[in-house]
């Protein structure tokens, strides 16, 4: 079977799917929106071979999975690499027009996006952890769809957590509850995420009731720290919670966060190598002290 | 209840002076995305993009107290709620026509089911204080699709006023007591003919922009037993990430929970919207769980919403055809594509 992504019916949607013989093969699609991170969608158990039509940061997460035992990329997991020029954010596109619910075709080419006829620039619309990317070609393939492309980001992806590392802890709260403000709590990001496969979310626990007032601001504010906690040192920065979020929120700046200080002081990069262990699997006392 | 003319120069004055009686609420922007938000000066009106949420939180918000308690224990005696101010007369300008029609469709479950003596007192009082000021969707989008489910661009159902769009003023038109008194303290021109003319051009317009199809009543005419097993619920559920958007965004899903939040003192008990997309709708004390899986609950919604529903209320369907679940679903799960599929089932 084949886990990829299948032609929408909307405008910049993005429809994952699995296709299991190959007359099927006709329904695989691949365009721009395809912002959902496929590790998601790998099934498990299936006892059948399986092929997964991965961007560079699906490859990464796929990584991730293997590391954590969840699926074995040396055996039942085939790795079909799109080297990625990065995937464009809707909601950018619809602030871009008068009407966006009249939206009826975008089309993309080269660095121009044609919504109905009016053109805008790409690297205005592109995703932004897409325009910092480092990864854009899979890190680790069993085939390679299309050449490789140049890695063009790196210097800005940090930039937005360079500013909230520079504000004092009090403005950093006002910075993140006005950032939440609009979570209406339907964990979306949770759910198109690929390293939150916890059986039972602690957003849902009753005992420990780590959150008692589904959508009050506070509650709204732990759950996306906890959950970003939980993401240090596994989150590849891959954006599709915030692709996700009805809202717009961009959920992955508590993740990429945590993330970019973990790398600072380890030099450790989420889902780039099979062999690698997670920092949180080796514990070591002295970057604990840090 | 005759016609009359706002001059859009005068909108924010109008809202201002409904101000004197309601706490006054717009689509306008924030952060990028338009949502019913409080009116004032500096937030106009948005008047083409659509309210990314619906009105339904105005009758059923997605949070609320209704009563709080002190102690402990089962004999623990009513208190009044320290810090819950009642929601008071609320208007609501620039409501869609679909949204309005959504809270009659919601108030059959919660108030008007002939079949149900109870009626939610919350939903009623919120009702009864609420006022709708709805807008003539003249340009109906691409995932818009309220005429197959009985609505109209124009329609005015559940509405209180009804405003056009025209190229320097708004018709206006009061469908209702609580309407028409709700701007009286305004005044406003009679409309003449011919902005009523073209009121009704726009309207004739917008209709027929919108594509026709998908016959609910297909559904209807199917064996529920067939439609349970059909195996699109299996496929869906391979991509459909379970998460509460379409039916957070949803004007007609309408599932709470009731929990009670409490401390040593005492506490309060809370309604908040539930969604049956999440493993814990249905999961009992005992353990077990009815809808274990994704394939039941994402089967649960559309079963609801356009097989359930329509066979208790008279052959309509708990969907509007607002579009949202659509625009905004991060996996495209289509309730269209779903509705023909489901339409178009035949017995094995």
């Amino acid at each position: 079977m084949v886990v990829g992504f299948a032609r929408p019916t909307a405008p910049m949607a993005c429809r994952p799917i699995i296709v299991r013989s190959p007359d099927q093969a006709d329904l695989l699609w691949w365009d721009e929106f395809c912002t959902m991170n496929v590790a998601r969608f790998v099934p498990r158990g299936t006892g059948r071979a399986i092929a997964v039509v991965a961007k560079g940061c699906d490859s990464r997460n796929l990584v991730v999975l293997h590391q954590e035992g969840r699926i074995d990329l040396t055996g039942e997991v085939t790795v079909l690499g799109v080297p990625c020029r990065g995937m464009i954010d809707a909601e950018l596109v619809r602030r871009a027009v008068d009407d966006p619910d009249a939206i009826a075709e975008v089309l993309v080419d080269g660095q121009t996006v044609s919504v109905d006829g009016t053109a805008l620039r790409r690297d205005d619309v592109l995703r932004e952890s897409c325009a910092g990317c480092r990864h854009p070609n899979p890190v680790i393939a069993d085939e390679l769809m299309t050449a490789e492309v140049p890695v063009e980001g790196g210097e800005s992806r940090h930039g937005g957590i360079e500013h909230l590392q520079s504000l004092s802890p009090t403005a950093r709260l006002t910075y993140f509850n006005g950032l939440f403000a609009d979570c209406i709590a339907c964990y979306a990001c949770r759910d198109a995420c690929p390293l939150c496969y916890c059986e039972t979310c602690f957003s849902e626990t009753s005992k420990a009731l780590w959150l008692d007032e589904p959508a009050a601001d506070s509650d709204a504010l732990s759950f996306h720290f906890f959950r970003a906690l939980h993401l240090a040192g596994r989150c590849t920065d891959c954006g599709a919670c915030e692709s996700a979020c009805p809202v717009h929120i961009p959920v992955r700046l508590l993740a990429a966060q945590a993330g970019a200080a973990l790398e600072n002081a380890s030099g450790f990069e989420a889902g780039l190598a099979i062999d690698a262990a997670a920092p949180v699997q080796l514990f070591q006392p002295a970057l604990h002290e840090e | 209840m005759s016609e009359k003319i706002l001059d859009k120069t005068r909108l924010n004055a109008f809202l201002d002076t409904v101000k004197k009686d309601f706490a006054v609420w717009v689509p306008a922007e924030r952060n990028g995305i338009v949502d019913f938000r409080p009116h004032d000066a500096d937030t106009p009106p948005e008047l083409t993009r659509r309210a990314r949420a619906s009105t339904k939180k105005f009758f059923q918000p997605q949070r609320e107290t209704l009563f709080c308690f002190a102690g402990q224990g089962f004999a623990a005696p009513c208190v009044e709620c320290a810090d819950v101010p009642p929601p008071g007369k609320t208007a609501v300008f620039g409501v869609r026509p679909c949204d309005a029609r959504a809270m009659v469709l919601d108030a059959l479950v919660f108030v008007d089911d002939p079949a149900n003596p109870h009626e939610d007192e919350f939903f009623r009082q919120r009702r009864d204080d609420t006022v709708l000021f709805g807008l003539g969707c003249k340009t109906p989008g691409g995932a818009c699709f309220c005429n197959r489910t009985g609505g109209d661009p124009f329609g005015e159902d559940g509405l209180d006023v009804i405003f056009t769009e025209l190229s320097d003023a708004f018709l206006v038109k009061p469908l209702t007591e609580k309407g028409e008194k709700a701007i009286a303290g305004f005044p406003l021109e009679a409309a003449g003919q011919a902005a009523i003319e073209s009121a009704s051009k726009a309207a004739g317009k917008a209709r027929a922009s919108m594509a026709d199809g998908l016959d609910f009543a297909r559904i209807a005419a199917l064996d529920v037993n067939l439609l349970f097993e059909l195996p699109l619920w299996d496929e869906t559920a391979e991509y459909c990430l379970n998460c509460g958007v379409c039916t957070y965004l949803c004007p007609t899903c309408i599932c709470f929970d009731v929990l009670d939040q409490t401390n040593s003192q005492g506490g309060k008990r809370l309604r908040t919207w539930d969604s049956c997309m999440s493993a814990q709708f249905t999961l009992h004390a005992s353990g077990h769980n009815p809808r274990p899986t994704g394939r039941e609950r994402v089967r649960q919604r559309f079963l609801h919403k356009l097989k359930y529903f329509l066979d208790v209320h008279d052959g309509r369907v708990s969907c509007v055809g607002c579009g949202r679940c659509v625009q905004h679903c991060p996996v495209n799960i289509d309730i269209r594509e779903i509705a023909e599929r489901m339409a178009s089932a035949v017995s094995a």
